[in-house]
């Protein structure tokens, strides 16, 4: 478990992180969702002791990373899949890592197998691919057969090979009753991958969540409707206040009316119903209603400048 | 995953002196396994037994044109080993790269998230460091002053490893490069780039000397004998040059002009965000 009390991160005059405080459940994959520049790698950093808070305190475990006399036993992490010597061979990067906590060579060609590098792994790293290299970075996560589990934008790079067994790593890997927290920019990947979201957005915790929830809070009830004459659908509606919206192909969407009362509405007045269904909405979806209402909040209070940042990127 | 799960776990190894030998033989083989250390350490080697043989050979060919003067100061084991003029900035960068690397690639979080204890990463970084440039600047400099005195076959007057000062001088000139080395790597530490400190380490080992050679004679000789690269130079000469600190003494200040950076380093590494 990973558990963060008011952490704060701040250089100079920019906040970072600003007092996030949340736990990381073991047993799930925890989602820490974000755009660029919110503070995920920065809080990353923090919970591997690389950097100091501010203010507030991270544990993991109960004990904060510098407390651990052979950490690669508890935590394993993939932070920068780029941070490797370039003329060093992929096994004898692992291996300085592995005899740097006691682990033996033998778990050094495990994690080189389980992470399908064996044709490679005495060929110098500065040839492999950004996949490779983050396949490197995820075998020396798993060198210490850690409980504890970070992944900074695991997916980045890779091809769609390359990412579903990420995925599939990571659900196994929680599947086993471990604590993993992974960050990403890439909503979908998300969506697929994690059980529960910590979202933030300029360093301050906007949810703490299983993702489910966090989709069915943030979406409206939506009905798409498609009938053989949609403007006498529109006027029925209209007259019990549930004003449709029109698309270009003649699709009503309706809100605040379940599909069942719709139907009705339409065999009433015996219209042909063509398609009636009930609107899921994406991640990404209830993402962007979440921050659209997380900044009609903030306008209430003195306007900030530079706002504008929830681009994503990638 | 099953087969992940296996044998990470038993091979734990309580125990402080356990932990450090971990660091140790961790930072030993990232040392020896990039071929950039072995490059600098050939180079050195081939500069160094270059300069000495086309040196001491040059000496004896024009023996008889030097003045009395010079050939009565004339330091055999000295003008043997004076390579080390070059072969320092090669040890020097050495030391650079065991760090600067990975600033440059950010290995150096990976680093420190395996071992969190700065202070005892800054040690492991340094032990083989140390010793693989004391064994290597040590067997340069026997080859060297070996090499030389087999030039020097007369009319120059050659030493033998017996003859008082020789022996110290060859060792001090191993002693001296292990220094440089590690100056290297403190520096790196302290800036975190390796074109800085490979920089810093050219400025403080061969600008600084010129420059302060340039000052007024005496103050010149004043400052110039605690230089770190003077003061190093004692250390592997046998006749006392005019200006020129003992070679106890000026193993001395060097010792404590590199305990001073590794401590500078010591502090940067354990007080910044990595």
């Amino acid at each position: 478990m990973i558990e963060a009390d008011g952490l704060t991160k701040r250089y100079g005059e920019a906040t970072a992180v600003d007092g996030l405080s949340f736990r990381v459940e073991p047993g799930r994959v925890t989602g820490f969702l974000g755009p660029n520049g919110a503070g995920k790698s920065t809080t990353m950093r923090m919970v591997l002791g690389l950097d100091l808070p501010t203010s507030g305190t991270v544990t993991v475990g109960g004990r904060p990373f510098g407390g651990l006399v052979w950490p690669l036993h508890e935590v394993g992490a993939l932070i920068d899949a780029g941070a490797v010597h370039p003329g060093r061979s992929a096994y004898h990067h692992l291996l300085a890592l592995a005899v740097a906590n006691g682990i033996g060579r033998r778990r050094v060609l495990e994690v080189i197998g389980a992470v399908g590098l064996e044709s490679v792994a005495r060929q110098r790293v500065g040839g492999f691919s950004l996949g490779m290299r983050q396949r490197l970075g995820i075998a020396a996560a798993l060198l210490g057969d850690p409980r504890v589990l970070l992944f900074d934008e695991p997916v980045n790079g890779l091809d769609p090979d390359g990412i579903l067994w990420i995925r599939t790593l990571m659900r196994s890997l929680a599947g086993e009753g471990r604590t993993v927290l992974v960050s990403s920019h890439l909503m979908s990947e998300m969506a697929l991958t994690a059980d529960h979201l910590l979202v933030i957005g300029r360093g301050r915790l906007l949810a703490d969540a299983p993702l489910s929830e966090f989709i069915a809070a943030h979406s409206a009830d939506e009905v798409r409707v498609r009938v053989d004459d949609p403007a006498l659908l529109a006027r029925e509606l209209d007259a019990i206040g549930a004003t449709p919206l029109w698309e270009t192909d003649g699709t009503l969407r309706v809100r605040g009316l379940p599909s069942r009362r719709i139907g009705e509405i339409a065999a009433a007045r015996r219209l042909v119903v063509r398609q009636l269904a009930d609107v899921q909405a994406s991640l990404e979806e209830a993402y962007f209603r979440m921050t659209a209402e997380a900044v009609t909040y903030r306008t209430a209070a003195p306007i900030e400048q530079g706002s504008e940042d929830t681009s994503w990127a990638g | 995953m099953g087969g992940l799960t296996a044998s990470a776990g038993q091979l734990r190894r309580p125990g402080p002196v356990r932990r450090v030998r971990a660091a140790v033989d961790s930072e030993w083989i990232k040392l020896r396994s990039v071929r950039g250390t072995w490059y600098a350490l050939l180079t050195a080697a081939a500069l160094m037994l270059l300069d000495s043989t086309v040196v001491c050979a040059s000496i004896n060919a024009r023996w008889a044109s030097l003045g009395s003067a010079a050939q009565l100061d004339f330091d055999p084991a000295a003008r043997s080993l004076q390579g080390i003029l070059l072969t320092q900035i090669f040890c020097g960068v050495t030391g650079v790269l065991v760090v600067g690397n990975e600033y440059s690639s950010g290995l150096i979080r990976t680093t420190l998230a395996a071992t969190p204890q700065r202070g005892l990463l800054l040690a492991a970084k340094a032990v083989p460091l140390a010793v693989l440039s004391w064994v290597a600047g040590t067997a340069i400099c026997f080859v060297s002053f070996l090499l030389g005195q087999a030039m020097l076959s007369g009319p120059a007057p050659h030493v033998s490893l017996g003859d008082p000062g020789a022996l110290r001088a060859v060792l001090g000139g191993g002693t001296y490069l292990m220094l440089a080395a590690l100056l290297g790597m403190g520096l790196a530490v302290i800036v975190r780039s390796t074109a800085a400190a490979v920089g810093a380490l050219f400025g403080l080992l061969l600008i600084l000397p010129i420059l302060v050679g340039g000052l007024p004679h005496s103050l010149a000789l004043d400052i110039g004998q605690y230089l770190p690269s003077s003061a190093g130079e004692s250390m592997w000469h046998v006749v006392g040059a005019q200006g020129m600190l003992s070679p106890g003494a000026g193993c001395g200040v060097l010792v404590l002009f590199v305990a001073a950076v590794t401590a500078m380093a010591t502090l940067r590494l354990r007080r910044s965000d990595a």
